[in-house]
Parts: C-alpha cells; structure tokens; sequence
C-alpha cells in the first residue's frame, strides 16, 4: 500500500455500533451549520460568555531573551482557561439544537471536561465526563471543577487510566446512549464527523489571530507553534495559515506522546491516523508531564500536514518544558499549562536556528492545574 | 451447515423436523496461554460447536464489555506476539477444519493495517474487522472472506442499501444496541432486521451480543437467524478456571468444563 494521505473526512474505519450515532450527528451539524442564527448565537456566547476575542500579547522579555519576536496569542485568557472551552460550547450548542438533553465526555488533563461542564451548565444539559483515573489524580483541581459546574465524573480504571482509556470508556457509554445523548469529544479526533468539527470550532483562533497580526501590521509571521496532543488547539491556530507556505507550521508534541514524529499509520478510535504503536501493532503507552498530550494518537488533518511537509512536528522533553514554562512565568508574568509550555520551548528552539525570527505561539491554556506538578518536578 | 457425525465428536443427533441450533463461540486468542487456548478450541469442537469466532488480542479492543475486554488485556499484558498468536490460530484452524467446525477470526484493523501482516495470517473461513463501516468495501485486500458485521439499526434504517459487492462468508447481525455482554434483553426488532436482510443476501446468518442461554439461542432462531454466537456468557463461565490455570493451578480438564457448559444447549436443540 502506498503512504496514505490522512484525511479527516475519512469514515472508513468506523465500528458498525457507532455508525446511526454518527449518521445522526453528521445530518444535525449540517444542519446547525447552515443556520446563520445558530452561528451567530454561538459567535455571541463566545463574545458575551467565554471572552472572546482573547488577547494577542507581545513578548517583549522573552522575545529578546529567546532572539526573535514573540507573540503570544491568549487562549488562556478564554475562560475556564483554555482553547477547549470553543468547542465545548460548538458542540454543547449542537446538541441543544439537536434535542439532546445529556452529554458526555472523555477528558485527559480536565479542560475538556471542565469546558463541557461549563457549556452544559450554561445550556441546561446533563454532563457526565470519563476520565482516566491516574489523571484525575494527577489534575485534582479540574475534578473539583467539573463537580462543582455539575457535572458527574466516571474515572475510569483501564490499563494506565490516561486518554485513551478514557476515550475507549466513553465511546462504550455513547454506543448505548445515543439517541439522547451527545459526545463532546474534545480534540480534533476520533471518527468523521469529529475531527473536522472541532477544527471548524476551534478555527476562531487562527482567525483572530490573522486580524489581530494585520492590525500590527505583521502579514507574515515566520512560524506558528502550538502544543499537539490530539491536535485541537494546533488545528485551530493553523487553519487559517496553512495556504500561506512561508508561515511554517510547527506542531510541539511531548517527546513520551510524539504521534507526529514517531507513529506510523494505523487506525485508532474510529480514525485513520498516525498511531503510536509497538511492533505488533498494539497501541503504545505513552509518557508524558502534560497530561493533555498523553495520547498515543494524533488527528488526521496533522497528520497529513505533515506527510506532506507542510508542518512540522518538534518532539520535547519534560525538562525542556518545565524550563520554558518558568522563563515565561519570570519573564512575562504568565503561567501557562504543562501542555502550552511545550509550544512555548518549541519557540525557544525554533529561535535559537532562526535569529530575529516573529513566531506567534498558541497559549492553548493557563497553568493553575499544573501548580503541584510544577513544584514537585522542582 | 449440518455436520457429518464422526468418532471424535458427540453432536445427537437433532430432532426430526427442527432447525438445528447453530452455536458459535467467541474465544480471545492466547487466554489463558496459546496452548490452553487450543485446548479450549479442540474442546469446543470435540463437543460439536459449529463456529468458532476467534479473536485477535488487541491493547484496545473498543466495543466489548469488560469481560471480554480483560480477556485481550491478560493477552497483551503477556506479551503474546502476533506470530505466536498466528501459529495457534493455524493449528485451531486445522483442528477445527478435520472435524466440520468453522472458524472465522475477529481483528480490529489496526492489527491487520499492513500487508505483512494480513499475508501472515493464516487463511480461515471468515475475517471480520471490527472497525469498517457497513456500508463500505473492505479498504485492503482481505485475506480470507469478509465477515459482514452490521447493526439492527444500521440494518433497519431507510438508507440502508445492501451489502458491499465483496467474497463474504457469512452475516454477523449484533442482537441488541450497544456493547458485548451477557444476558442484555432480546430486542424486538431483531426479527424485522433478519428478514431486511435476507431480501439483500441468502448469506448464513449468525446473530451476536448478549445471547447467553438457550431460551437466548432459540430467540435467534425463532428470529429467522441460523445461529447464534455467545462470548461473554461462556467467558464468564470459563473464567474461574483460567484465573486459576493463570495462577499456576493444575492442568484444567477443558473437555469436561466445556461439556458441562454446552449441556444445556444440546438438550435445548434436541428437545
């Protein structure tokens, strides 16, 4: 066979039981999608609601500590603290608008089910959220978090109890479940439609950040860099720069979890993708201090990206992040997530090849979590 | 499919004028070890099973119930290799083949992705891959017939169209929404499925998921279906003596085990 090209239309690779589910899902996105009202309520809670537009932050000191300019676009800043919170209320939307009256969702580090806690308090809609139980313990704060927005949260005991297993568990649940309930997932994978609607939420990122670059009057950045665990903040910040091939894409994965840079095609939760894999094919465990980016498997749109060239993947190292998180923290008064620390030490590494370099990073989310972990690695 | 009586098997003979039940079994590949695996294997062909559905050990096998997901977790956890798996499954096979039983073979794609290793495993009579919409042709070259596994409501939905135009061996229709698991209640659609899909395809069709005892078995029939598949009902019954065979406990005497478990099923088919 030759090199597959991913894309994330793909349904090929999709288990028989989740096929009406989808088969639903895909008529009630099309659907909601071509209602400009439902679009414009959506643009408006995410206005009113969760903040947007977030900031673009010049980074004077780490720009000139790191030899180039860097720009900081301010996904922490969205409330509940990350990118996540864009495509919880999307598809919290979608839901509502579809009659369904409960959701349920996988998490890895939390934000995904804190941000689907939110959307299904602020809709009226009932939220159950797996988790792997050695992330609800290693992200306490976010449980704490989607009990008290009312949530109720299944951790889930599988294999090392990260990611995947939470994937695995809720794509169970949903089976049973799916003519009145939905599934947020919460990155830019799984089965079609999945992965290319949480690009399609998440885009608002990218845009923003192609205007608000424009009002500085800088038409070309020279790379983007973004965290990659799935791909849903990376996909988002890219989008609106992939036909611009002087901006590189630079996807930042944690060097334990690098799908970009060590999988090889595979098919995993309903996707034809790069997996991470053991020579006999089984899924690999991964390691990583970010909980969010301890996912054996990266989207499909990615995924081809960098097949083709057209992005490319930096494996980082624990340390490396740890690091550049508390360069950030010194020198620009902000606390990012473990996962954003690992686009933040991409932008590091870039600079130090590409002196004088404008790089925008992608702050995917805030480090309050992270506060234990960062003071245990110490 | 009724079978040729021979010595070495203890099928009665059925009662005049019935449709015999046929009986698949679902069994994970390498549990408790490969060499109990054909134990077990020779032990249900031995006593007259018809299928038996094997499955490929896999680190995420998404859409069974927890039963069966432990059977795949004790395999891989082992460290049971591909290969090793595939030398079993030859002898299964070869076994199942000399005395009328079938055997077809239960991945998810990703373990059959390359072409290595499709052309590694040995030929059966049935391949299903867990994880190809129905709609779809198989995406690679398949090295033994498809299995063709849909859902009643795939099925029963105005846009179903038929199968795909494919070598295929047989239906696997699932029985009830939802995951593998022993005792879930018989739908009453599955009727309506069966017949659906029988203007489609004169294909043997076997119904699966949540079919555990015999009354379960003569629903299928009854549906229209020409067998039945049990997994986590037999598992479940079987799993006290592989936790303790895994324990290093003395040799299981699968033949009797297994007779036991069947006896039911062969009074309700001759009944």
């Amino acid at each position: 066979m030759a090199t597959p090209m991913f894309d994330e239309d793909n349904d090929t690779f999709v288990p028989p039981l989740l096929e009406p589910a989808l088969a639903a899902l895909r008529e009630g996105l099309r659907s909601f999608l071509a209602d400009p009202q439902q679009r414009m309520a959506l643009r408006a809670e995410l206005e009113s609601f969760a903040g947007r537009p977030t900031p673009l932050t010049v980074a004077h000191r780490l720009g000139s500590t790191w030899g180039g300019r860097v720009l900081l676009k301010r996904e922490d800043l969205l409330h509940s603290g990350a990118h996540k919170l864009n495509n919880a209320l999307g598809q919290c939307a979608l839901a509502k608008y579809m009659g369904l009256g409960n959701v349920l969702a996988e998490t890895g580090a939390g934000q995904h089910g804190v941000a689907t806690a939110i959307a299904g308090a602020r809709y009226g809609l009932r939220v159950t959220v797996y988790q792997g139980a050695t992330d609800v313990a290693r992200q306490a704060l976010n449980a704490q978090r989607m009990r008290l927005f009312g949530a109720t949260l299944l951790p889930v005991e599988d294999g090392a109890g990260t990611l995947k297993e939470a994937v695995n568990a809720a794509m169970r649940a949903w089976v049973r479940c799916w003519q009145d309930t939905a599934y947020c997932l919460g990155s830019a994978v799984g089965p079609a439609p999945y992965p290319r609607m949480v690009r399609e939420f998440q885009r608002v990122i990218g845009d923003e950040t192609q205007a608000q670059l424009e009002r500085l009057e800088i038409m070309q950045p020279d790379a983007l860099l973004a965290c990659v665990g799935g791909g849903s903040n990376a996909s988002g910040f890219f989008t609106a720069f992939v036909d611009d091939p002087k901006v590189q894409l630079i996807g930042c994965e944690a060097a334990g979890a690098a799908s970009l840079v060590n999988g090889q095609p595979g098919t995993l939760h309903g996707m034809e993708s790069l997996i991470l894999q053991t020579a006999d094919r089984q899924v690999s465990e991964t390691h990583s201090i970010s909980a969010g980016l301890d996912y054996p498997a990266v989207g499909p749109w990615l995924a081809s990206l960098k097949e083709s060239g057209r992005l490319t993947p930096y494996a980082i190292t624990d340390r490396e992040a740890l690091q550049a998180l508390r360069e950030c923290a010194e020198l620009e008064g902000i606390l990012c997530a473990l996962e954003t620390a690992h686009a933040l030490a991409g932008a590091k590494r870039y600079l130090a090849k590409h002196r004088g370099a404008t790089v925008v990073v992608c702050i995917s989310g805030r480090g309050d979590k992270d506060l234990g972990i960062i003071g245990d690695a110490s | 499919m009724t079978l040729e009586k021979t010595q070495t098997r203890s099928r009665p003979p059925v009662a005049q004028g019935t449709k015999p039940h046929k009986l698949g079994i679902y069994w994970t590949l390498g549990d408790p070890t490969l060499e109990e695996t054909l134990a077990i294997a020779q032990a249900l062909v031995d006593e007259g099973v018809d299928l038996l559905e094997l499955g490929l050990p896999f680190s995420d096998p998404l859409l069974d119930g927890p039963l069966i997901q432990q059977s795949h977790h004790r395999v891989t956890t082992a460290g049971t290799t591909f290969n090793a798996v595939c030398s079993c499954l030859q002898q299964v096979t070869g076994y199942a083949h000399k005395h009328g039983t079938e055997v077809s073979v239960m991945a998810a794609s990703q373990l059959l992705y390359d072409n290595t290793r499709r052309a590694a495993l040995p030929t059966v009579d049935g391949l299903l891959i867990t994880d190809i919409s129905s709609h779809k042709m198989s995406p690679f070259p398949m090295p033994s017939p498809r299995v063709y596994f849909v859902s009643q409501e795939v099925v029963l939905s105005p846009a179903f169209k038929g199968l795909p135009n494919e070598p295929m061996s047989m239906i696997y229709l699932t029985r009830v929404q939802g995951i593998t698991g022993a005792g879930q209640e018989a739908s009453a659609t599955t009727a309506r499925a069966v017949a659906k899909l029988r203007e489609w395809s004169q294909l043997p069709l076997w119904l699966g998921f949540g079919i555990s005892t015999p009354q379960d078995l003569a629903q299928c029939m009854a549906a229209g279906a020409d067998g039945g598949i049990i997994g986590s009902a037999f598992l479940a019954a079987m799993l006290p003596h592989v936790l303790a065979s895994k324990g290093g406990g003395s040799k299981v005497p699968w033949r009797e085990v297994v007779a036991e478990w069947l006896a039911p099923f062969r009074a309700a088919n001759t009944g």
